[in-house]
């Protein structure tokens, strides 16, 4: 079977104001494989805001992700966008 | 400290805001450590109570009071309030927040401000007691202790006064004198009660 590689996906997220996007943001940035993050605030109430994080890297791992996320007290309510390429990532990319 | 324990110990206190909330404890109880212990030496004074052994295990067992009190009831009630604020949280999260870094921080910020309210007044009224520390091992007279004591009282409620004239940014020496007359006006009842109920030391 041909090897699939995530190299991008935008995530709806609703997380508790503490931790903050910032820590988040360097929590996922932090896995294997990721490159960069970007949270944009979507909406915002006293104790709950809902973001939508776009993750790009040379290889995503969803539920490494979905787990940082979890963590922080988050939860992944949709993903909105997924990029995928075929075959691995030269290892110099890694 | 370590860059890993600064990490986490950031992390707890950008979700629990746990060091203004032990600043509050902080000052509240040391207060009451050594109001309390100020109010025992200057009863005992006044009544003429003058074996150094008998003070210090009457303020030691105050204190041991005070410290059991102070984390067994902020945890209490520390716990319960957090419990409440995060099942409101899950609500809205429409999830469990078990097994977060949020319950993590608020678990530690629980037996931090705990800890904090404990032993702030033990610690106050150990330092109090040392002059009385020294008299039981006869280094000094019983009544030097006693004006030692009362001297570091003064100093520990001057100490608080400018502690929070730092923190709030107000005049060091008014923040001090208003601590002070806290003091004076426990010092003032004190001796209206000894005055009432037993003969004055001469």
């Amino acid at each position: 079977m041909t090897n699939v590689t995530v190299q991008k996906m935008v995530l709806d997220v609703l997380k508790p104001m503490e931790p903050s996007m910032l820590e988040l943001s360097s929590n996922i940035n932090s896995l294997e494989g990721v490159e960069s993050v970007s949270i944009d605030l979507l909406e915002i109430d006293k104790k709950v805001e809902n973001v939508k994080i776009s993750i790009s890297g040379p290889t995503l791992i969803y539920d490494d992700i979905n787990n940082v996320i979890e963590s922080t007290g988050a939860t992944i309510h949709s993903i909105d966008n997924v990029f995928t390429t075929k075959g691995t990532p030269a290892s110099d990319e890694l | 400290m370590p860059e890993r324990i600064k990490a986490k110990m950031d992390q707890y206190e950008e979700i629990t805001s746990m060091s203004q909330l032990a600043r509050r404890y902080f000052v509240t109880n040391t207060f009451d450590g050594v109001l309390t212990i100020f109010g025992v030496l200057l009863g005992s004074f006044l009544a003429g109570l003058m074996d150094p052994h008998v003070i210090v295990t009457m303020s030691l067992g105050a204190g041991a009071a005070i410290f059991v009190s102070g984390v067994w009831g902020t945890y209490l009630a520390e716990s319960a309030e957090r419990t409440k604020s995060r099942k409101d949280l899950e609500k809205k999260m429409l999830r469990n927040l078990d097994q977060t870094q949020i319950s993590e921080a608020e678990r530690f910020a629980t037996i931090y401000v705990s800890l904090i309210d404990g032993i702030s007044p033990l610690v106050a009224i150990i330092f109090v007691l040392i002059p009385f520390f020294a008299a039981a091992s006869s280094l000094i007279g019983i009544v030097n202790a006693y004006y030692s004591s009362f001297l570091l009282c003064i100093v520990l409620f001057v100490f608080l006064g400018v502690f929070l004239g730092k923190l709030s940014k107000e005049n060091l020496l008014v923040s001090a004198a208003k601590s002070l007359m806290v003091g004076l006006i426990c010092a003032a009842i004190i001796y209206t009660i000894s005055a009432l109920t037993t003969s004055p030391l001469h």
